[in-house]
């Protein structure tokens, strides 16, 4: 039985230790075993480029560039604003979101007993430039982001149509609006969780993703 | 007993080995296929109007309190000359004013008060009168008094005498508090740019 094992270990370690002269001749003895390759390169060099995401934002008219003074209860203001896609990829998911620090009032609607209602903004677009002067499309006009409160916007917006293809132009109406609603100013004090008097400094962010990666075979 | 142990310890280290290894592959190819985004900023400036009224004595300055004229009536005419101000930031087309009037010596009971406006000429305090024509804007012994249909821009007043009818001796004291609603100031508008 002892003979067996003492048999046994030897047989397998003769095993391991040809394993081990085989690979180190193997490796060392390559350079005379492959002696005989063939090598091929393209003559012109391939050339890989990567595509360019650039969305462009430029005023139509006043657009973001002058401030909005002044809204009384019910006012709108509308400005344009043309976004490009500049890049070289064609772009989706167009959205829009906001931040924006002031009055909250202006920025959230009141709860509970507060009944004020804050600034909303709506995106409609037209196929064809503004006219920025009287707010008429001669195309076809399409909301793309309904009207909502400009607090809700922290959170992006998907616009209705969001491909945007590389070159693609979009003339877009922002419209900013107070709501109407009523207070009552006694002696010259204005009323708690007000809207009066109140100023928000809004900043817009337009995204726009690249399109869904491809695998092409040609 | 203790060698089993350390075998154990052993398989948990390389476990933990292998799972940090995974994860750092993973998450260096997410990074690989992170999609490449556009994007475009702008700021906008937005403020609203704020629509404020006060009531003051004639070249006081501005309070944002009930404005109070105490006058004795003794069988003659009483006059306060007081003006109406725009504080907000906005052309007001009106206002409301709330008259409370109170006895405070005698037994006649308060007699009504003409506001009244000195219309292209201005008063004259000492003689109480106006060179130009005088329109009364209302007349009212107590409760809500409107005044509309007219424009005061900001920062501009309206200025006003208040005059008593004829009473027998007694001693009052009137309180003037101002109210303007949204109803006060231009009707919504929208603008294009």
């Amino acid at each position: 039985m002892k003979m067996n094992m003492t048999t046994r270990r030897f047989r397998w370690r003769s095993f391991a230790g040809m394993a081990i002269v085989l690979s180190l001749g193997a490796m060392v003895g390559q350079g005379v075993l492959s002696s005989l390759n063939a090598t091929v390169s393209n003559v012109n060099p391939q050339n890989n480029n990567s595509g360019t995401m650039i969305l462009d934002l430029a005023n139509s008219g006043n657009g973001f560039s002058t401030a909005i003074n002044n809204l009384a209860p019910g006012d709108v203001v509308n400005r344009y604003v043309t976004l490009t896609n500049s890049g070289t990829l064609d772009g989706i998911d167009l959205s829009l979101k906001t931040a924006q620090s002031g009055t909250s009032s202006l920025i959230a609607d009141g709860s509970g007993s507060v009944t004020t209602k804050a600034l909303r903004l709506t995106i409609t677009e037209c196929d064809v430039a503004w006219n920025t002067s009287n707010g008429q499309c001669t195309g076809v006009t399409t909301t793309q982001v309904t009207s909502r409160a400009i607090g809700s916007l922290t959170t992006a917006a998907p616009f209705s149509d969001g491909l945007m293809p590389s070159t693609d132009v979009r003339f877009l109406q922002v419209k900013i609006e107070l709501p109407n609603q009523n207070e009552t100013t006694v002696n010259g004090n204005l009323p708690a969780n007000t809207v009066q008097g109140g100023s928000v400094d809004i900043t817009y962010t337009f995204d726009l993703a690249q399109r869904v990666a491809v695998t092409t075979n040609s | 007993m203790s060698r089993r142990r350390w075998k154990s310890a052993v398989c948990r280290a390389l476990v933990l080995l292998l799972s940090f290894i995974w994860s750092s592959i993973w998450i260096s190819g997410s990074n690989a296929s992170a999609v490449v985004m556009g994007r475009f900023e702008g700021s906008q400036s937005i403020t609203a109007a704020a629509w404020a009224v006060v009531a003051n004595g004639r070249n006081q300055p501005v309070t944002t309190t009930p404005y109070v004229l105490v006058w004795s009536v003794t069988g003659g005419t009483a006059y306060d000359y007081l003006q109406f101000r725009n504080i907000g930031t906005i052309s007001i087309q009106g206002f409301s004013v709330t008259i409370t009037q109170v006895r405070l010596t005698g037994n006649a009971n308060p007699r009504e008060i003409f506001f009244e406006r000195c219309d292209g000429g201005s008063w004259n305090v000492a003689t109480h009168t106006c060179s130009g024509s005088i329109s009364v804007l209302g007349r009212a012994t107590d409760g809500l008094l409107t005044f509309a249909n007219f424009a005061i821009g900001v920062g501009s007043f309206l200025e006003i005498r208040a005059r008593t009818m004829p009473n027998a001796q007694s001693t009052f004291e009137t309180t003037l508090a101002t109210e303007i609603t949204r109803a006060h100031i231009r009707i919504a508008e929208i603008r294009h740019s």
